[in-house]
């Protein structure tokens, strides 16, 4: 019976496993540190976010916002990924009309910046949209009208999977694209008071996950967090995230007091963080043990004999909490 | 369509935008003052000479307590033109229109050529005395090739919003411009005037290109070596600062934001922001300043960051630098901190560490802080107006009075203000010390009586003054004006603090709840006459809270006989001046709500017929109905569930408070007359119970309604009815006595039981111990499923038709009886 099943283990087909990156900064530049990453885990693509759109304030349009600057050209090696991040509430009114227009903007759009960063072209194209059910038909009918843009002719269409949206798939909807990307992060209750972590938690992501990515009808790629935010609260209610303060900002007991692991107590008036003595931060991290936990979890529903792991993000002070080696781990345990 | 048709249609939708536009307009308001979160009798706006320094008044809210620059570098650029071009007769006005309000297309046509005006002046310039200069003398002709390369240079650094071009700023156009500015800088030999601003654009451009070491070679080679008062010089050492943190020389970049934030005031918090952004060790940069002012510049900014108790910036910049506009600054935000951490928590009981307060040990700690900081401070200010070395030492004497009057210490407050008086004061300063007059007035009485009550009034009527002169000045300006809220209204705004934190306790203290109300009518209406709309009439909202919710028939009956009395003392008629003949009728209609309160019906009727009445009944929010017709408070209704309420759905049937009022009354007669009629009681019963919280028509007794009301147990004396039903239920029991009817009896057992209900104390949230909060809630619902009424429901009136009914409406009972099955 042993040597069965050594057999059998022996046998399992080992999955082929491709690790790459999402640059999420406005502006592109070289940096030796984040290269080096890229070439350790031989990434063939980049997945560049070009800009998000959003509502323009002042006539309502939909319009680019922060789109990316490219300092420097891509390396000539790595192939680029287009990513378009769409506010959600933007096509709730929108029309049919007004969908093809935007379709066509943003065509053009990823085109030109394809261009600015050194490349002749892309073959896949990424939407991000937080779709919801009173979204869908037309975040649906935004991305048939991609796919029926001439210049994306032949191109891969993919789009982000939210953890909801894999497990509430009847009033989500299957999106009408190539394949799609599971974002397995920002899962808890980030607005309530507590010591939980919102950005991985492998308790929680076993509520949406099991079955309901075994069965999901595109090819999945797997997005994994390396970020790591404060969450702020004041009398226990939710202020926001405060995105200047770093993990060496939060360890300086003159300001912050530990009040246990991941809970701090804002010590003085801090105007520069938007915070006030007696607010309390809770670090939140996505560290190496969770990110293995999680990899081990997913592991068990894949069904393909390759899957692409996609890190959040390519940002030098965010590598220096993952080692090379540690990230290496996971993807063998993917294998 | 007919063309008229289309027209009107047009003019129509026209006029509704246009008007909704004013609506909204006029609905935004405007913006708040940031000034405004604490308590403040010791105001920048009113001691300091002019709003320099503004943006760094104390605010621990805002990084910048008013983030705009507070000096035009557009008006010193125009003012620079103008003396460049004086003897030819350029007007600042006509400079300004060209170089910073012409539309892009009279830039375009006119302007953006290297020779300027060749096709000649559009009509709307032809007088322009500027452009007339720029074209009348050789000399000036040069400026004007100036004026034309900075006009074509504006599209390529100030790019037009085209959202959905994906091109980028073109940098490597810029860096070309910038080449080509240097060229025409560095070749002028002539004209100082152009050369500095060629030479400045080309900076610029070099450093809008990202090409910091190139623009900061320019500043160096070319710029710093210009002896020039001209403030074009401190945008480029700006620049410079800029290019100095690109490049990673922090310490030296904040330097120069320092020397930057000190000489030109149009770049200050510019300056500032960018100094804090630097985050360079302070120690480090205090090396590289070379004179005094520079090092007082830096300690100065190092304190507007410093929102903790500390006077070691003050202390430093008035060593090196007594006579620094800075100092007086720095003094004031450390009043300013007091007030927000101490005065304020003192006054309101609103602590500054809320969360602290309930752990006395560190409460103790931190007063003994504030003490301690009061009492260095008060040091440092006599030692400030002992020395006479800063602008307006009279201002760190009236500082001290006003730490004494902190402190508590009246007698030290006026010893300090009595040694003002042989100084000269000006405006600004006299109004600061008739402010702390007026604390120390009100401080030193033991009681307000009329003797101390006329040693106030005219302190009180100067406030008033100034009050009123502050709205003169701010009348003029259009109630939208998003920049209103730079003049903040410091009067009013320490009038209103002054009525309701320190003479409203003060009466309350003595037990005087008629003047503690007046107290608070003034802070609220700024002693002005109530300005009463007639829609206004049947409600009290205009009233302050202390009126709504604490006034007893007794107070206000008073109030009324101190408005009739014509010998009513000149503080009194002072104190008075918000009632007036128009304003009557609120207070009937107070009275009359009041009267309700202590069931008092006949003369609540009496009060009732002073108010106005409406031609039609008022119909009530329709929250609870999905329909939405109109509907209307019924309080002689019974129902067994208090939700979804049941109201009256046409107006013959609707009442409203005298139509109550006189009904219920006359259920007091009957009663007297027939002391055994049930029906009477059980009336007068369902009366009480419906103007409760739970019941449709609350609001004949209470001004305001929450769905937590009934957490909030008996707070206000109208509780015993509002949220707790006593009188409803004793008279449901009365009812309940009178009659053999079983089912009536039932329904009698019933209503007393939701009476009893409300009796029981909800839990107080308590969010630190959340676990044993939950098990007090338990306990409550406990509670409520095991009225004692429910017992007598069960043992004596199970056969009843009545008890079906009850048992099929309310869960309470059903849980009950479930539970003793």
């Amino acid at each position: 019976m042993l040597l069965l099943t050594m057999f059998l283990a022996a046998c399992r087909h080992e999955r082929k496993v491709s690790t790459s990156f999402y640059y999420w900064k406005t502006v592109y530049k070289h940096n030796q540190t984040e290269d080096s990453y890229l070439r350790h885990f031989h990434s063939a693509n980049l997945y560049v976010r070009i800009m998000d759109i959003d509502r323009d304030e002042f006539n309502g349009q939909a319009v680019p916002v922060s789109p990316i600057v490219f300092k420097d050209s891509l390396p000539a090696d790595l192939n680029i990924i287009p990513v378009v991040f769409i506010v959600n509430d933007i096509l709730k009114e929108m029309s049919t009309a007004q969908i093809g227009s935007l379709a066509q903007h943003i065509t053009g759009f990823v085109s030109a910046k394809v261009q600015q960063a050194g490349k002749k072209n892309f073959t896949e194209l990424q939407i991000d949209c937080d779709w919801t059910a009173t979204t869908r038909d037309n975040y649906f009918l935004l991305l048939d009208k991609l796919k029926d843009q001439p210049a994306l002719k032949g191109k891969t269409i993919s789009v982000t999977l939210r953890l909801h949206q894999l497990k509430n798939q009847k009033n989500s909807g299957i999106p009408p694209a190539d394949k799609a990307m599971l974002m397995c992060y920002n899962m808890g209750n980030l607005r309530k008071y507590g010591t939980q972590n919102s950005i991985l938690e492998l308790s929680e992501l076993k509520k949406y996950l099991g079955d309901n990515l075994k069965a999901y009808p595109l090819p999945v790629d797997i997005g994994l967090p390396l970020f790591s935010w404060a969450v702020a609260f004041r009398n226990q209610q939710y202020i926001g995230l405060s995105k200047r303060i770093t993990g060496d900002t939060i360890k300086n007991q003159r300001e912050f007091k530990p009040l246990n692991n991941s809970l701090y107590s804002v010590i003085k008036p801090l105007p520069q963080f938007g915070l006030q003595p007696n607010d309390v931060i809770r670090w939140e991290a996505s560290t190496p043990a969770a990110l293995q936990e999680t990899a081990k979890y997913i592991s068990r529903f894949l069904n393909n004999d390759t899957v692409n792991i996609i890190y959040f993000h390519l940002d030098e002070t965010l590598l220096k909490n993952h080692l090379n080696a540690r990230l290496e781990t996971i993807s063998n345990l993917l294998r | 369509m007919p063309g008229w048709k289309r027209s009107v249609i047009y003019c129509v939708s026209f006029i509704i935008a246009y008007l909704c536009n004013v609506a909204f307009d006029l609905a935004c308001g405007p913006e708040t003052d940031p000034y405004d979160y604490y308590t403040t009798f010791f105001r920048g706006g009113i001691v300091l000479p002019d709003h320099d320094y503004r943006p760094f008044y104390f605010n621990s809210e805002r990084l910048l307590n008013d983030p705009d620059e507070q000096t035009s570098e557009a008006d010193i650029n125009t003012a620079e033109w103008a003396e460049y071009l004086k003897t030819e007769g350029a007007t600042p006005k006509d400079i300004s229109k060209v170089l910073y309000h012409l539309n892009t297309k009279t830039d375009s046509v006119y302007f953006r050529d290297s020779q300027p005006l060749k096709h000649g002046l559009p009509d709307s310039l032809k007088n322009n005395t500027f452009l007339n200069a720029l074209q009348s003398k050789a000399q000036a002709q040069n400026a004007l090739v100036y004026l034309g390369l900075i006009k074509k240079l504006e599209p390529l650094v100030n790019i037009a919003y085209q959202p959905w071009d994906p091109k980028p700023l073109d940098t490597a156009a810029v860096f070309n411009a910038g080449k080509a500015y240097l060229l025409k800088g560095a070749n002028e030999k002539q004209d100082k005037f152009l050369k500095l601003r060629y030479l400045y654009q080309a900076q610029r451009l070099l450093h809008y290109a990202g090409r910091y070491k190139e623009a900061a070679g320019v500043y160096n080679d070319h710029i710093a070596g210009i002896k020039t008062s001209s403030h074009v010089a401190g945008w480029s050492l700006a620049l410079k600062a800029g290019e100095l943190c690109r490049l990673g020389d922090t310490v030296q970049s904040a330097y120069l934001f320092s020397k930057v934030f000190s000489n030109y005031p149009e770049r200050r918090v510019q300056a500032y922001r960018n100094y804090v952004a630097n985050h360079a060790p302070p120690a480090q940069v205090l090396k590289l300043a070379k004179n005094n002012e520079e090092q007082a510049a830096i300690y100065a900014i190092q304190g507007f960051h410093n929102y903790d108790l500390d006077l070691s910036a003050l202390k430093n910049v008035y060593r090196i630098a007594p006579k620094s506009p800075m100092v007086n600054v720095l003094l004031l935000r450390e009043i300013n901190k007091l007030e927000e951490r101490y005065l304020n928590g003192k006054l309101t009981g609103v602590d500054y560490y809320s969360y602290w307060q309930s752990k006395s040990k560190a409460k103790d700690s931190l007063q003994t802080v504030y003490a301690n900081h009061i009492n260095q401070l008060n040091t440092f200010c006599k030692q400030l107006s002992a020395e006479r070395k800063i602008n307006e030492p009279v201002l760190a004497r009236l500082a001290s009075a006003y730490l004494a009057w902190m402190q508590g210490d009246s007698k030290a407050g006026f010893a300090t203000l009595t040694a003002l008086s042989a100084e000269k004061l000006n405006d600004r300063l006299d109004s600061q010390r008739q402010i702390i007059n007026l604390l120390l007035t009100a401080q030193s009485a033991l009681k307000f009586d009329n003797v101390n009550e006329a040693r106030l009034l005219p302190s009180l009527q100067w406030l008033s003054k100034k009050v009123r002169q502050e709205e003169l000045a701010q009348k003029g300006k259009p109630e939208w004006d998003w920049q209103s809220y730079n003049e903040p209204a410091n009067y009013a705004n320490m009038s209103r603090d002054f009525y309701s934190l320190i003479l409203k306790p003060a009466y309350l203290k003595q037990k005087d709840t008629v003047m503690a109300a007046f107290a608070q009518l003034n802070s609220e209406w700024g002693n002005t006459p109530i300005n009463i709309k007639d829609n206004e009439l049947l409600s009290c909202d205009i009233l302050p809270e202390i009126w709504q919710r604490q006034l007893r028939s007794y107070h206000i009956q008073n109030m009324l006989k101190m408005a009739a009395n014509p010998a009513r003392t000149p503080y009194l008629k002072f104190f008075m001046t918000p009632v007036s003949a128009k304003s009557l009728p609120v207070i009937y209609e107070l009275l009359g709500t009041v009267y309700l309160r202590e069931h008092n019906y006949a003369a609540a009727v009496t009060s009732l017929n002073h108010v106005p009445q409406p031609k039609q009944k008022k119909a009530v929010s329709n929250i609870w109905n999905d329909d939405d017709k109109p509907q209307y408070p019924s309080p002689f209704v019974s129902a067994t569930n208090d939700y979804p309420k049941i109201y009256a759905k046409a107006e013959r049937y609707a009442y409203d408070k005298l139509k109550f009022a006189t009904e219920m009354a006359a259920l007091q007669t009957q009663i007297k007359a027939k002391p055994k009629d049930y029906v009477a009681y059980y009336k007068l019963a369902s009366g009480l119970y419906n103007t409760s919280t739970y019941g449709n028509s609350w609001e004949f007794i209470s001004y305001r309604w929450s769905s937590y009301d009934y957490e909030k147990g008996n707070r206000d004396y109208y509780d015993r009815d509002f949220t707790q039903c006593t009188s409803a239920e004793k008279y449901f029991l009365k009812a309940r006595s009178l009659t053999n009817n079983p089912d009536v009896k039932a329904q009698c057992t019933f209503m007393a039981a939701k009476c009893r209900q409300k009796q029981i104390a909800y839990p107080a949230r308590d969010y630190d111990d959340y676990k044993q909060w939950e098990k007090r809630e338990a306990a409550y619902h406990l509670k409520v499923r095991n009225n004692p009424y429910f017992i007598e429901m069960q043992r004596d009136y199970a056969k009843t038709n009545f008890i079906k009914l009850a048992i099929a409406d309310c869960s309470y009972l059903r849980d009950f009886l479930k539970a003793r099955k």
